[in-house]
């Protein structure tokens, strides 16, 4: 079951190992995170080894090895969002939600918050990504009621 | 016929043939240059930059690695200059900080005129080279070990830090580590390879008895070159 | 609607006039900057806004809605153009709509309070009149008001891929590389080397076999004009890897975009698919003997990816692990063939290069420095966004006059140019000259063009600590020198913060500087000491301060601060509730006191006081 999900997006990439990259993205949306398994799976259907799977899989920060939860919140980290207060922004979360002010898991899995090194919109900064939607000029304040929502 | 080209060290003309990397044709004219990560079954990886020469480029002078550095005519290099002795030096600091306990780095750096570093120690017996993977993917061709993470967290891993399915235990990677980080243990008839998390058994010989390697690892031999099934039933010695 | 395929340059040109003759250039159109900055400010409620609006009014065959890319005012934004007469509204909301369309567009009436305000008050009518605008050069990004980045015909209705049959079948190759040679133009993403040169070499290597790679792997925090660029005006970067492709002889690119841009990834593939439509990419383009196209390829978040020698490892399906140059990707790149790596600006430069002419081009900018530059202009400053100058412009020119100063009145500290590992420039550097050579002779670079500004409340020791540690992390950690010794000069620059610096430790820092620039393999160990090395040059005392007198000037290292309360606090007890240690203490309408042992400096306290009590020395 899980594995033709992994089939489908291989043959999407033409079993184009060189796409390795984004074939992990897609498996990752598929999965929220990237199982063991799938991966495994991956690496006999590429014909690569799976040393070369774990090896991308943990080198690129978009990749996650574990489950994440519900809502994925990136905090970014950029410059212009660091002279602007996002430091602040990560602590104050990271206290509420009682997660590591690297960023991880909430304990009801709800959120996963994950810093970022600049999402590319540092007009607005700070700015806090929630599920894909951009949220600019944010405070520590408006970042927590956001996940009250 | 490959061309012989002509290229300048510390002011001597030195020969050789065009496309030799240059820390290989160095140690041929004695000239000494440290290195650490480098091994003349795999390809040069070029990443402990102990070796690290100077270039003359444009008027200006380049750092480079010259265990990877294929040379070509006219090239002038120095290799001791003031610059490069206080660079290799911090190289060495940085690598004694990270394994301070490693008998080759605290030789080496000694040799280089370092005996203490300035920076907290570490006791880390992996140097980072990458020869056990390295020799695993070109000598031995089963890439069952590989790197994990970047930066200051990169390792020397089996995929998912598990029991690595496609190590055929030949111990290559045992042999090639510069540091003597990786262990291997051939005890009761099962090779053990604790940090690739496996454990293998070994074949007997039919007629003699002892260990002649793991089943695995004859398997293997046995496919690529295709050999009778029966092929490793004995030992070397015993074999008619 | 199927296109139907142009073969041969005149096709195009009909189709061309086709385009132009239908679009009456009177016409009222509203323009929607749709850029990424202003989809967070909400404008995607704005275009539905007008949608129905003008469906209501049953104007839409009269005014014309166009969404496009970026226009670079994203402080602004959502920002609302209206077109023939340039009229500017910034910050509008669904709610102004119909107010909109009923005044200003049917009547003509202006609505004072979407306009923008000058310093003295007046209002300013249109878009080029802003001073934000009014001193730019935007060759290259002013397409993006005009053009939807989804349409191709509004790309070639403004004139776009006219270059293309030119270079295709009436330049040689030589001809080509010469142009762009003489142009001067120097590579957008960093490196500054000249485009021309570089293509030169690619062409004379005797593989048949060669590749064009577009560099979008835009990680430098601080800069987002590639994902401006390639998301508002996809097109443009594609005609300049066509032109390349007939220069060096290659027929397949390969653009590598960082995941984090799905709109630029999303509108990059309708573009190619358009231009598949069209017959611009594919076999036999425009009747010559060019065959091209193009697989987009997406990053996993790797700044040295943004090093074209990890880029090419990753789009063969490899961690981002950078090698020893030589061989250079002009000689040796993807898959060992000679491979062109050029980024999203450079490609949207060429267009113009072979149109306008190499004359025009180099009439732009300084000595060496040709052409324009967009610099994304943030931090602490009252105009952030996209700007584009002509080189030479002075960073003051660009702070005060662009970007209107710093934000609050406060007092300029620095400005921070190249990304992570470019420099700090202190106030008496802003008479400098921005461009490639005078930028890395103040101890900075140009890289892909952040602009970083920074004020009084910026420690500088705890910037160069940011940067380090950022690039400790992004760090592929392939060599000793980066890997460790970014490794060792966080731990001492995370030391001084924290009060424990000795006097040593910045000699240690640069003496390690050396060696990690040196050494390291790539450029991202060879340029990461920058941080360090500029903010030490100009901004000493900082670093002396927290070692000697156990001060950050600016208040923000946290082990070296202290919260008090003072006569102002009028008692009301917010601090005391928002407090997550439970260290401020204090009955009602009586002056509160801070327990320092249970404070954890969060500064959660300062931002809730009304009554400016909380001092922090």
């Amino acid at each position: 079951m899980d594995n033709a999900k992994v089939d489908k997006i291989v043959e999407k990439h033409k079993k184009d190992s060189c796409q390795l990259i984004g074939i992990l993205q897609d498996v990752q949306k598929v999965f929220n995170y990237l199982p063991k398994s799938a991966l495994d799976h991956l690496a006999k259907k590429l014909d690569i080894p799976e040393s070369q799977v774990y090896n991308v899989a943990t080198f690129f920060k978009a990749f996650s090895l574990n489950p994440r939860g519900k809502h994925i919140v990136h905090v970014c980290m950029g410059t212009a969002c660091h002279v602007r207060g996002a430091k602040r922004i990560m602590e104050d979360v990271a206290r509420e939600l009682s997660i590591p002010e690297a960023g991880g898991n909430t304990k009801d899995m709800e959120h996963t918050v994950e810093q970022v090194n600049c999402v590319g919109a540092c007009a607005l900064g700070p700015v806090i990504i929630y599920d894909g939607e951009y949220h600019g000029s944010m405070t520590p304040e408006k970042t927590l009621k956001l996940f009250k929502k | 016929m490959t061309k012989e080209i002509t290229i300048t060290v510390d002011g001597r003309k030195v020969k050789a043939a065009e496309g030799l990397y240059l820390l290989d044709v160095l140690k041929r004219n004695n000239i000494y240059v440290p290195s650490l990560c480098h091994h003349d079954q795999v390809h040069p990886y070029g990443v402990c930059r102990i070796c690290i020469v100077e270039m003359e480029l444009n008027g200006r002078r380049k750092v480079m690695s010259s265990c990877n550095l294929k040379i070509a005519d006219g090239q002038v290099f120095h290799t001791t200059s003031e610059k490069l002795t206080k660079e290799r030096k911090i190289l060495m600091e940085l690598m004694l900080a990270r394994s301070s306990g490693a008998k080759e780095v605290i030789e080496l750096a000694q040799r280089l005129g370092v005996e203490e570093t300035r920076f907290p120690k570490e006791d880390d017996g992996c140097i980072m080279c990458g020869l056990c993977v390295k020799a695993c993917e070109q000598v031995v061709g089963v890439s069952a070990i590989g790197f994990e993470s970047r930066g200051p967290n990169r390792k020397v891993s089996a995929p998912f830090d598990v029991e690595a399915e496609r190590c055929i235990g030949c111990g290559s990677c045992v042999f090639i580590c510069p540091t003597n980080f990786i262990k291997m243990e051939d005890k009761n008839h099962v090779r053990k390879i604790p940090l690739w998390h496996v454990e293998l058994k070994m074949k007997q010989c039919k007629s003699c008895g002892p260990d002649i390697a793991p089943e695995k690892q004859l398997e293997y031999i046995r496919n690529k070159v295709k050999l009778p099934e029966n092929f490793f039933d004995t030992c070397l010695n015993c074999r008619p | 609607m199927k296109r139907q395929r142009l073969n041969s340059q005149e096709s195009l040109k009909k189709y061309r006039e086709a385009l132009v003759k239908a679009r009456d250039p009177n016409q009222k159109v509203i323009t929607v900057c749709g850029g990424t900055g202003c989809i967070a400010y909400g404008c995607k409620k704005v275009v539905e806004a007008f949608k129905t609006e003008l469906e209501k009014q049953g104007l839409t065959d009269k005014v014309k809605l166009l969404v496009t890319g970026c226009h670079g005012f994203c402080e602004r934004g959502p920002l609302v153009v209206i077109r023939p007469e340039n009229l500017f509204y910034q910050r509008v909301k669904a709610e102004d709509v119909p107010e909109v369309i009923e005044k200003t567009v049917k009547n003509g009436e202006l609505i004072e309070r979407l306009q923008y305000e000058g310093k003295d008050k007046k209002k300013i009518l249109k878009e080029e009149d802003i001073p934000f605008y009014a001193k730019q050069q935007r060759t290259i990004f002013g397409f993006n008001g005009y053009v939807d980045p989804k349409s191709i015909d509004d790309y070639i209705a403004i004139g776009g891929y006219s270059a293309l049959p030119k270079a295709l079948l009436e330049m040689t190759s030589e001809k080509i590389i010469d142009e762009v040679k003489k142009s001067g133009l120097r590579g957008r993403g960093g490196g500054g080397f000249l485009t021309g040169a570089k293509w030169e070499i690619c062409a004379a290597q005797a593989d048949q076999t060669k590749y064009i790679v577009c560099n979008a792997d835009e990680g430098d925090p601080g800069a987002y004009m590639d994902r401006s660029v390639l998301e508002g005006n996809p097109h443009s970067i594609i005609e300049g890897m066509l032109i390349c492709a007939k220069a060096i002889g290659a027929s397949h690119a390969y653009v590598y975009v960082r995941n984090e841009y799905p709109l630029a990834v999303e509108n990059l593939g309708i573009a190619i698919e358009q231009a598949r439509e069209l017959g611009l990419l594919g076999k036999k383009i425009l009747g010559s003997d060019v065959d091209f196209d193009i697989t987009v390829n997406r990053g996993g978040g790797a700044f040295v990816c943004g090093e074209e020698t990890a880029l090419l490892n990753s789009l063969m399906g490899k961690t981002g692990e950078p090698h020893q140059k030589p061989p250079y990707p002009a000689i040796s790149g993807l898959f060992g063939k000679p491979t062109i790596i050029n980024n999203v600006e450079t490609w949207a430069n060429v267009p113009l290069i072979i149109s306008k002419g190499s004359a025009w081009f180099a009439s732009i900018g300084t000595e060496k420095s040709k052409g324009t530059k967009i610099f994304s202009l943030v931090g602490k400053i009252n105009n952030t966004g996209l700007v584009e100058v002509p080189m030479g412009m002075t960073l003051r020119e660009i702070v005060y006059d662009i970007g209107g100063g710093i934000l609050k009145d406060k007092k300029f500290k620095a400005i921070q140019t190249g990304g992570p590992s470019g420099g700090c420039l202190p106030e008496e550097k802003l008479d400098l000259m921005v461009d490639f050579d005078k930028l890395t002779e103040a101890g900075s670079m140009m890289g892909s063009g952040g602009m970083i500004v920074m004020d009084e409340s910026t420690c500088m020791v705890d910037l160069a600590r940011y940067f380090i540690d950022f690039l400790k992390g992004e760090s592929c950690g392939k060599c000793t020198p980066c890997r460790e010794g970014l490794k060792q000069m966080s731990g001492i620059l995370n030391r001084i913060c924290d009060g424990n610096g000795t006097e040593a430790d910045i000699e240690t820092l640069k003496d390690m500087s050396e060696t990690v620039k040196d050494a390291s393999i790539c450029a991202l160990g060879g340029t990461a000491p920058n941080p360090v090395l500029s903010t030490i040059k100009y901004f000493r005392n900082e670093y002396e301060a927290h070692i000697r007198d156990k001060k950050c000037l600016a208040h923000t290292c946290k082990k070296l601060i202290k919260f008090e309360i003072n006569q102002k606090c009028t008692g009301c007890t917010r601090c005391v509730k928002t407090c997550p240690t439970t260290a401020i203490s204090g009955k009602v309408k009586t002056v509160h006191n801070i327990d320092q042992g249970k404070c954890i400096q969060c500064g959660v306290c300062v931002d809730r006081c009304p009554f400016e009590a909380i001092d922090v020395d």
